[in-house]
């Protein structure tokens, strides 16, 4: 049976904020965040018969969220891939001194490893569902973990 | 494995959380609210730059020839060996920030079966047409519209064509729709009539595509496929026969795989397809 709009909206709505950040982990500024949420609930709903099991609505919506921000960003920069960049461009240290939330300091993080860090740890997702929903390898998961914690560690000990 | 660092990092980023841009959940009711009911393809709300524009539009539309006279040039009672497949229609229309391409296919002496599926595809183009101008008419947004078709098999049995309707916005999306004619009855063939299937023919392709879809995620790192999505293949679903006569199931962007996929497609070993057809 084909899902009702209301139903559909329902799903959206108590997943908006994990579509947020999702996007925002992506994407650079607030604007380009909300842009990618609107695009991607309106392919998602174009898809929504593809939901067969509404408990994976989240990993479903998240992962449609997710392409559509690459789609996004690689539209914007044609000539470089978003793995192209990963590695490349030196990531600016974060400077200590001042005390910063942890969702500052993951803005902070390289771009390859701010949507890890925001669904491992705010989405309380598993490495297996992030990989998922970013279509990369477990173990690209767990190397982008490691580093973050790396910088992540003086948040938890200033 | 959870570590201690993970267990404090997750509480605090539940302790902290995030921030939400003020507006946004009402842009999400907004746009939510905006979704149609029936349509494939939503109207979406964009968000327009500053700096709107009247866009000058330049439409050209070619027709080769009017449905009814193609149409008579084909009426024969048996379909001939080969079909004839002309664009019928050609439209562009082109301006700074949108593109529409639209090639759209007229088959001929294919009688009854070559009209149904002429319709068809007039009527999705028509209807793409028709929301691309009423949701980008005027507008600067960045938009886009193709539609093109390839002749895939045409030979004394068998007629097949392959209808693309691309879509472009910020990002992509393209759909795929595979008509055939089996010219010894004359008539369109879906997948559901293609054979006279065995009760479990749906199940154990299902199986084939999922256990497909696994070797290539274990193959290659750079592969998303989503096994756990396909419950059970379509008796509709979009096929073709490719050049070594194996039975080809495709599958639409987002629906089996990332959307970074594109379309997927499986072929069905031949001796998969013989033990599931009576």
């Amino acid at each position: 049976m084909e899902m009702s709009q209301e139903r559909f909206t329902a799903l959206v709505v108590e997943h908006q904020n994990a579509m947020y950040r999702t996007a925002r982990s992506i994407l650079h500024t607030n604007e380009d965040a909300e842009d990618a949420v609107q695009e991607a609930i309106c392919k998602a709903y174009t898809h929504r018969n593809s939901l067969r099991d509404p408990a994976k609505a989240r990993t479903w919506l998240l992962r449609i969220t997710a392409n559509t921000c690459y789609d996004q960003y690689h539209k914007r920069r044609p000539t470089t891939s978003l793995s192209d960049l990963a590695g490349e461009l030196p990531a600016p240290e974060i400077d200590w001194a001042e005390q910063f939330s942890l969702w500052e300091a993951v803005q902070q993080l390289p771009d390859e490893q701010r949507a890890v860090v925001t669904l491992f740890y705010y989405e309380g997702l598993s490495v297996r569902e992030v990989a998922h929903i970013l279509a990369i390898s477990q173990g690209a998961v767990r190397t982008r973990l490691t580093r973050a914690r790396a910088r992540l560690r003086q948040v938890l000990e200033p | 494995m959870q570590t201690a660092m993970d267990e404090q990092l997750r509480a605090l980023a539940q302790k902290q959380g995030s921030p939400i841009p003020e507006g946004y959940a009402e842009k999400v009711r907004e746009t939510c609210a905006r979704l149609e009911p029936a349509p494939k393809q939503p109207r979406c709300w964009h968000r327009l730059g500053a700096g709107l524009a009247a866009a000058a539009a330049l439409f050209v539309a070619a027709p080769n020839i009017s449905a009814q006279a193609a149409l008579a040039l084909g009426n024969l009672p048996v379909i001939g060996q080969l079909v004839q497949v002309v664009t019928f229609r050609h439209a562009v229309y082109h301006t700074d920030a949108q593109q529409v391409d639209l090639r759209i296919p007229q088959i001929r002496q294919a009688g009854e079966a070559g009209a149904q599926i002429n319709a068809a595809v007039q009527a999705e183009a028509d209807r793409l047409l028709r929301v691309f101008e009423s949701e980008y008419g005027g507008t600067s947004t960045y938009a886009g519209l193709d539609i093109g078709y390839q002749v895939i098999t045409d030979h004394a049995k068998w007629f097949t064509l392959r209808v693309e309707f691309t879509q472009t916005t910020a990002s992509g999306a393209q759909r795929v729709q595979y008509y055939h004619i089996d010219k010894q009855t004359g008539k369109v063939v879906t997948l559901s009539s293609l054979f006279p299937w065995k009760a479990e023919a749906y199940r154990v392709l299902t199986d084939t595509v999922r256990q497909q879809m696994e070797t290539r995620n274990a193959e290659d790192p750079n592969a998303a496929y989503f096994p756990e999505e396909l419950e059970q293949i379509d008796p509709e679903q979009a096929f073709y026969w490719n050049s070594d006569g194996d039975l080809v199931l495709v599958f639409d962007e987002y629906t089996v795989a990332a959307g970074s996929m594109g379309i997927s497609e499986f072929v069905i070993p031949q001796d998969i397809l013989q033990a599931v057809v009576q």
